[in-house]
């Protein structure tokens, strides 16, 4: 008797588990998951003209025209980023991402964030544009910061 | 009353090599971690040098430095494990690195090299801090470089407790203490032995320096 009861909740344990991984394992949507691989892609572009930035500003002769066109690049960028965050694009989504929750958690938060990108990628343009080394120097740093600020906070560390 | 002996066992510059390599892996660590990477980079350039230096002195230093005295063929580190790695009764001890210990000798250098390549390579999240040569892959791979020197980090934590666990094993099966002799040179025993023979010690300052010269020279040519 007490045996079948037993082996009662244990099925019936083992079944809800059972569900719960099919649940969790569930596909996300399509949509999604084309969403969130763009806003990776968009990341890393971004990451890629920076670096090329910080590459060039390191040589004892920087090239200018990299720097331009890296600057227009990460500044063209920065502003796509705003699109990249809906609900329901982070961890909950089902795809594998490195957005905290905390990002939905305090949206007025991350798009002041967001925004002081956009504002630091837009001056390092005109600097960059303008030819301006002691500019894009400056801009470079207080860009950075912003990418630091923002990674500290809302992305997950490895 | 036994007379005691001391047997000179390893010379001034490898005994300098292991402990500044030990102060360099903790500065290491401790910059990588706390993201103090100005200073990540200028022990890591270190590290460079006294490889450099180790692997020169492993051609041309005193005769228990050198690879071809330590690096022993398959059947030797066999032999070494069946017979007398675990046998208390075995008293001829190896003056120097013993065949298995050899090994582990090389594993570290190839290790710390390729951790070392993938540092001059990596690339941080933000694009910021790099390594001087990571100007020259793409920011992905300098990504995936990041990525593997982490990874690497942890192999090489996993072979520093290896090391520290066999210099327990041989202090408390074989009662010999392995830390003394790196730090004093010499091995204290009983029984008469022919100690290492030594290289000039102008010869270890003029590697130290060369190889000083050649890492900084290379950092300052093509390195940004």
């Amino acid at each position: 008797m007490i045996t079948r009861r037993i082996r009662i909740v244990a099925i019936t344990v083992s079944a809800a588990l059972l569900g719960c991984s099919v649940l969790a394992a569930a596909p996300a949507a399509p949509a999604m998951v084309a969403l969130i691989k763009a806003r990776q892609a968009n990341y890393k572009e971004i990451g890629g003209s920076f670096k090329a930035i910080n590459d060039e500003l390191k040589s004892d002769s920087p090239d200018l025209n990299s720097i331009k066109s890296a600057a227009r690049d990460v500044a063209d960028r920065s502003v796509q980023t705003l699109k990249y965050f809906p609900r329901g694009s982070g961890p909950e989504s089902g795809v594998v991402t490195r957005a905290k929750a905390d990002i939905w958690a305090n949206p007025a938060d991350f798009s002041r964030i967001q925004n002081d990108m956009i504002a630091a990628a837009k001056m390092l343009n005109i600097a960059a544009a303008a030819g301006d080394i002691a500019g894009i120097q400056k801009a470079r740093a207080s860009l950075g910061a912003t990418c630091k600020a923002c990674h500290d906070k809302n992305r997950q560390p490895t | 009353m036994p007379t005691i002996r001391r047997t000179r066992l390893w010379d001034a510059p490898t005994r300098l090599f292991h402990w500044s390599l030990v102060a360099l892996f903790g500065a290491l660590w401790w910059t990588g971690k706390n993201g103090v990477l100005d200073w990540h980079r200028r022990a890591g350039y270190c590290l460079i040098a006294l490889l450099l230096f180790r692997i020169t002195w492993g051609l041309v230093g005193g005769s228990t430095a050198r690879f071809s005295r330590f690096v022993k063929g398959p059947r030797d580190v066999v032999r070494y494990v069946r017979y007398s790695m675990f046998s208390r009764a075995e008293t001829a001890q190896t003056l120097g690195h013993n065949p298995l210990g050899g090994w582990s000798v090389l594993v570290m250098l190839v290790l710390l090299i390729t951790q070392t390549g993938l540092g001059l390579v990596s690339v941080d999240v933000d694009g910021i801090e790099s390594g001087p040569f990571s100007y020259l892959v793409a920011f992905d791979t300098g990504r995936k470089a990041a990525y593997l020197h982490h990874l690497m980090f942890n192999v090489l934590l996993g072979i520093v407790a290896l090391h520290i666990l066999a210099v327990l094993f041989y202090l408390l099966l074989h009662r010999e203490n392995l830390v003394w002799p790196m730090i004093s040179g010499n091995r204290i025993s009983r029984d008469e032995e022919t100690g290492m023979i030594a290289a000039p010690a102008a010869r270890a300052a003029g590697v130290i320096v060369v190889s000083g010269i050649i890492v900084w020279g290379i950092l300052k040519i093509w390195g940004r």
